[in-house]
């Protein structure tokens, strides 16, 4: 399925349960905020981070290339050689050539120029399941984690009957019966079912912190829930929250992918990644370069998005000894 | 059964008419008698009797549908030439009456002669309100079917008013009384196989009879020992297996795993041009793609309305591109089709009426000029405050249609004209359009050759005039055409409205699709046929050598 | 134990009437429920009253969810909208050849994976590590159906080429597949390239997942125990810590049902294998909400099941777990 990207998310969620070896805290920033006080040593938590993050040399080469690819595709109307519909009767179907790199398509469309505005479609629709599914996944999972019992329970089993359908197939349905191939309308279905990992993640977290002493002593100082939650409590979750929002990008690229394969997904006249190959899949079998650049792009998309997931992984999680 | 086969929108059509066929003659050597061919089937019927609304996909109709062999067979030229029919004529005008006599030797594949008996219960079934059938149309103007001779091979068919394409309602549509009477519920007849219910056996009057079923895979058709037609069957099976993802069927053919296919015209289809071993026929179908403009105040657009707006589009379209880049590529003499009644293939009764729409700005500036319309800064005109961007409606995932959007929408805009897209999956497509709420929607109807069916189009009142076209003249001439039994009249009434609409352009044809039947150098006697009877008509005189 | 398996069994009855009741009113209100008929301009009113009534859409939604349950139970779960076929009896032909499609594939990749797994953890940084590192990457990145649609390409041409039929890229079976090993083979024919795109998946994930729960546990205080008694590094390694390491790989490969399911859909789809997959998509595309509904049911249903089994095989397998 998907399910390779979802795999990820569920080794995430499950591992804990499963006595594996994975995530979970930043516990020794904890350590650090109990004995000296806030501000500063948070910030000296991120330091380290970064530090150790900077080390890790795939992550670092991975993050440069994913900042020139999804750069150029939220540059496209301005990078691209030509528009994304521009078509010339005098090259069509040409294969790849100085002139147009990627080729060109039935009409004579510059297939780069195709391929950069598809990385735009698809990163958006990315960034905001990103975006959205954090902030839900971070919400649910901190009132979960901090109220406990019955906003426990209510919001873990309904993740829980979230969790019992294949994604794909809860995706499909959404966006095949309310999508209407609408970009938007996309994102926010797949934020929807995105989620219920982080949560899980977070709530594990603020169930383990509530019991730290600091939040005791901050309870006894009179301070409000939000305030607690908000100062105390999120800043030492967030490095599993930002592991979450780096491979979310990639899931939703891969998602997408999907969906608009299937023909479900984000519809035409804007070219998305997975579109474009469901549509060059027509005459694959010749015009070889119309499967195999979208493909590739979403390919090593993908890849530099889980390696600097990975590094940010090791950077905030020095508890975590195993190394990819 | 195969005049319901068009699922989505079947239309049609049919006229004794003339017509220009594909058609490999390839039968030279003398058939080999024996072995199977493997047919890539499109579409699997959900269920498999035809005349319900339920199980009335195309593929119903060329695969279970050869099994009901009718009075006539419509051939590759559009013509209805006699199958069970010995002789078939209007021999009363009012009311309407034609004596049918069947051929004698006409049996079904148990042995049991085919008869009145058998027309009447399909006529039964489908009057019968209880039945949800995909189309009572035709039907419903039969007021009896009573036998004129003993043996039941005589009968008049006695119609309450006239119909002229009566000879449709003939063709592949015939149940085995025998072996249906006393089925309770017509809705629960032949889902999951087509046995005569009494015996367990297959039943068919055609040259072959469906021996087995795999749902989800395949079916076989095995000869008929009994067919009564010039020859026995020459191959021993037929096989439709299903390959419902046409990029699949396509590799499926050409790595030799099917030995014939009959898919929507796609691009890569040119690219299976040059490989050895492979045959591929292409022929002007039944299908005309066209522009259709909304006129109504709901879901239109008020520009629309005006007959000089919808010429100027019409000079904005540049319909030669269209045939050029696309469809070129499949006949190099495709041409532009510039009737919505007939398709250019339809010699002796095509008229050219929208020929005079040859794509040109400066035709589109002159119009626009003309009821001061004024040309905004980003290259677009506007009338009276309201900008001419309209937008323009297909079915997502018909890639063909797709891109002939987007090369009619990049050259409209050197006109001044802006399309917008406005696509949705046909199945949110088309419960939209025929609610009316589209500006410009592309689509096609599926005929039969005849105009009949032009009057719900585009008459006032017309079930399916769904841009609200409002012209009492075309009204008034499809009319007439439809009750007007002589041909040649008929086509003149036809035409007459025809011209009428290329005045006017409530819609803007496009093209004649064309049909695809590929199929392996060593099948013979295979043939398309691009009337909605499809390739699959003549099963027995394939053969392979 | 058994109370621990009773009681996790009672608590799945709740869960079950949620997800179905969720199911019912999710699709029911999304999608519309005559959709299909509505495809089709010209389906007569008389058509549209009939199903209507038979379905009764003009009740509120709770009363048809109870109409519904009623049917599942004892109509096969009715019929889909347009044909009166009842929708079971095409589950039930399905259903086992989706099996036969991810089962195999499940088998396959958890030997290979596992394999790869224990020598990536004991030959860990080799260059083995690292080139299985990077295939499970690459796995991850890897959108299936391009990788199906690739295949499916290159088997095609080496037909071409070479004129002897290796694997089949389409359906499930020939039109005479024979009978005994005749049938045998030419299944595995047809299954072959599905099923080994459906591998690479799993393999990134289970390789991956072997890899860090044996290193986990390698490095844990029984291991180092059992090292201190004086056994040899390879005894140790697998009478002990593979065994411990295979429990959440184990549980993981259950819960992972689901997802399987998902990769199916877009595998079926691609090679036409007549299974759950194809006939989810081919209904969605009729937008026929009852057989889809219907299928959400039983994968549900299995997914629920396949929770039980993994948890219960954790427990049983695991000795550190005590249930009270």
């Amino acid at each position: 399925m998907t399910d390779h990207s979802l795999e990820q998310d569920r080794t995430l969620a499950a591992a804990p349960v499963a006595g594996g070896a994975a995530a979970v805290g930043a516990t020794g920033a904890e350590e650090l905020v109990y004995e000296s006080g806030l501000e500063v040593e948070v910030r000296s938590q991120w330091t380290y981070a970064r530090r150790r993050f900077m080390r890790h040399r795939l992550a670092v080469g991975s993050l440069i290339i994913l900042i020139i690819i999804l750069g150029a595709g939220l540059l496209a109307p301005w990078v691209a050689p030509y528009s994304f519909e521009g078509y010339d009767v005098n090259s069509l179907e040409a294969a790849p050539s100085l002139h147009h790199p990627f080729g060109t398509d039935l009409l004579g469309r510059d297939y780069l120029s195709r391929v950069l505005y598809g990385i735009r479609t698809s990163e958006r629709v990315a960034f905001i399941v990103m975006v959205l599914a954090t902030m839900v996944g971070t919400a649910v999972g901190m009132v979960a984690g901090y109220y406990s019992r019955w906003a426990d329970n209510l919001l873990m089993r309904f993740t829980d009957l979230i969790l019992t359908l294949p994604a794909l197939a809860v995706l499909l349905v959404a966006a095949g019966l309310i999508g209407k191939g609408n970009q938007y309308r996309v994102a926010i279905i797949l934020s929807l079912l995105l989620w219920t990992a982080l949560a899980r993640i977070v709530r594990g977290q603020f169930l383990s912190l509530r019991e730290k002493e600091y939040v005791d002593a901050a309870k006894a100082a009179g301070a409000g829930d939000l305030r607690i939650m908000f100062r105390h409590m999120l800043p030492n979750s967030m490095g599993p929250i930002v592991v979450f929002a780096t491979l979310t990008l990639g899931v939703a690229i891969l998602l997408e992918a999907y969906l608009s394969f299937l023909g479900f997904g984000v519809q035409p006249p804007t070219p998305a990644l997975g579109k474009l190959i469901a549509d060059g899949q027509d005459v694959s079998s010749h015009d070889w370069w119309l499967v195999t650049f979208p493909g590739l792009t979403i390919v090593l998309i993908v890849l530099c998005i889980n390696f600097v997931g990975d590094g940010l992984r090791d950077a905030l999680d020095p508890t975590q000894r195993v190394r990819a | 059964m195969h005049r319901f086969g068009l699922a989505a929108i079947a239309l049609v059509a049919l006229v004794a008419a003339v017509f220009v066929g594909g058609g490999s003659a390839s039968t030279s050597a003398s058939p080999k008698k024996g072995g199977q061919v493997v047919f890539g089937a499109e579409q699997e019927p959900p269920c498999l009797n035809g005349f319900l609304s339920g199980c009335n996909n195309t593929w119903t109709s060329w695969t279970v549908g050869t099994q009901y062999r009718g009075l006539y067979i419509q051939k590759p030229d559009f013509s209805f030439v006699p199958d069970l029919a010995q002789s078939a004529k209007i021999v009363k005008a009012k009311p309407m009456t034609i004596a049918v006599k069947i051929k004698k030797q006409a049996v079904w594949s148990d042995g049991v002669p085919v008869t009145y008996q058998d027309f009447k219960y399909v006529w039964q079934q489908e009057i019968n309100p209880k039945n949800d059938v995909a189309s009572r149309s035709g039907y419903d103007s039969i007021k009896a079917i009573t036998p004129t001779s003993k043996d039941g091979k005589s009968f008049n068919v006695i119609f309450s008013k006239p119909f002229a394409p009566w000879k449709a309602l003939f063709v592949n549509s015939l149940y085995p009384a025998h072996a249906l009477n006393g089925q309770p519920d017509f809705n629960n007849v032949w889902l999951n196989d087509t046995n005569n219910p009494k015996t367990g056996k297959p039943i068919s009057d055609g040259p072959f009879t469906m021996t087995n079923y795999t749902k989800g895979q395949s079916m076989t058709f095995t000869a008929n020992p009994k067919w009564w037609g010039p020859h026995k069957p020459y191959l021993s099976k037929v096989v439709f297996v299903f390959r419902t993802n046409t990029d699949t069927e396509i590799q499926a053919i050409r790595g030799g795993e099917v030995d014939a296919i009959y898919p929507q015209p796609q691009l890569q289809l040119v690219d299976l041009k040059g490989q050895p071993g492979l045959k591929i026929e292409s022929n002007a179908g039944t299908t005309l793609e066209h522009l259709d403009f909304n006129e109504q105040l709901k879901g239109g657009m008020p520009l629309l309305r005006a007959p000089w707006f919808r010429q100027a589009l019409a000079y904005a379209v540049n319909r030669q591109a269209v045939i050029t880049q696309i469809y070129k590529k499949f006949n190099p003499k495709q041409q532009v089709l510039q009737n919505l009644t007939y398709g250019n293939s339809q010699k002796g009764l095509y008229v050219p009426h929208f020929q005079k729409y040859v794509f040109s700005p400066t035709k589109v500036a002159s119009i626009m000029t003309k009821h001061n319309c004024t040309k905004g800064s980003d290259g677009i005109w506007s009338c009276n405050g309201t900008k001419a961007t309209i937008k323009y409606g297909t079915t997502t995932g018909n890639k063909l249609r797709e891109l002939v959007q987007e090369i009619v929408q990049a050259q409209a805009k050197s006109a001044g004209i802006q399309f917008v897209t406005d696509n949705d999956p046909s199945r949110l497509f088309f419960p939209r359009v025929s609610d009316g709420n589209y500006q410009i929607a592309m689509f096609a109807w599926v005929g039969t050759g005849d105009p009949f069916g032009q009057t719900d189009i585009y008459g006032i009142g017309g079930g399916s005039n769904w841009k609200g076209y409002n012209s009492v003249k075309v009204t008034n001439l499809f009319k007439a055409s439809d009750a007007e039994l002589n041909p040649t009249k008929r086509t003149a009434l036809v035409n007459a409205a025809d011209a009428n609409m290329a005045a006017n352009v409530p819609t803007l044809p496009v093209v004649q699709k064309p049909t695809f039947l590929v199929y392996k150098t060593k099948i013979h006697g295979i043939r398309d046929n691009s009337t909605v009877q499809g390739p699959t008509d003549n099963m027995q005189d394939w053969w392979v050598g | 134990m058994l109370t621990f398996i009773a009681r996790r069994i009672l608590y799945s009855i709740p869960v079950l009437i949620a997800t179905s009741f969720l199911i019912f009113a999710g699709v029911s209100l999304i999608g519309d429920p005559l959709g299909g008929l509505k495809v089709n301009p010209l389906a007569s009113q008389q058509t549209i009253d009939h199903i209507t009534a038979e379905k009764h859409l003009n009740d509120p939604i709770p009363v048809r969810y109870g109409y519904w349950v009623r049917d599942a139970v004892t109509h096969k779960f009715g019929t889909p909208l347009l044909s009166n076929v009842p929708i079971w009896d095409d589950l039930k032909r399905v259903i086992p050849h989706t099996l036969m499609l991810v089962v195999t594939a499940e088998l396959i990749s958890l030997l290979i994976g596992v394999s790869i797994g224990i020598y990536s953890a004991i030959r860990q940084y080799s260059v083995f590590d690292y080139a299985a590192t990077t295939f499970s990457f690459l796995g991850f990145a890897m959108p299936v159906f391009w990788l199906a649609l690739m295949a499916q390409i290159l088997f095609t041409n080496l037909f071409l080429a070479w004129h002897v039929r290796i694997f089949y890229t389409s359906g499930l079976s020939s039109p005479d597949p024979g009978t005994g090993i005749h049938w045998v083979l030419d299944r595995a024919q047809h299954l072959a390239i599905p099923v080994m795109v459906l591998c690479v998946l799993n393999l990134a994930v289970y390789s991956r997942f072997m890899r860090a729960s044996l290193l986990e546990v390698v490095n844990t205080d029984y291991v180092r125990t059992a090292r201190a008694k004086g056994l040899t590094e390879k005894r140790v390694t697998m009478k002990h810590a593979v065994r411990n390491a295979l429990i959440p790989v184990v549980t993981l490969a259950a819960l992972n049902f689901g997802a399987l399911i998902g990769g199916a859909i877009v595998t079926e789809q691609i090679f036409q294998l007549d299974g759950m997959g194809n006939y989810f998509i081919q209904n969605l595309l009729n937008t026929d909400i009852y057989p889809i509904m219907a299928w959400l049911m039983v994968v549900a249903v299995a997914v629920i099941f396949f929770n039980l089994i993994a948890d219960i095989l954790y427990g049983v397998l695991d000795p550190r777990v005590r249930y009270d």
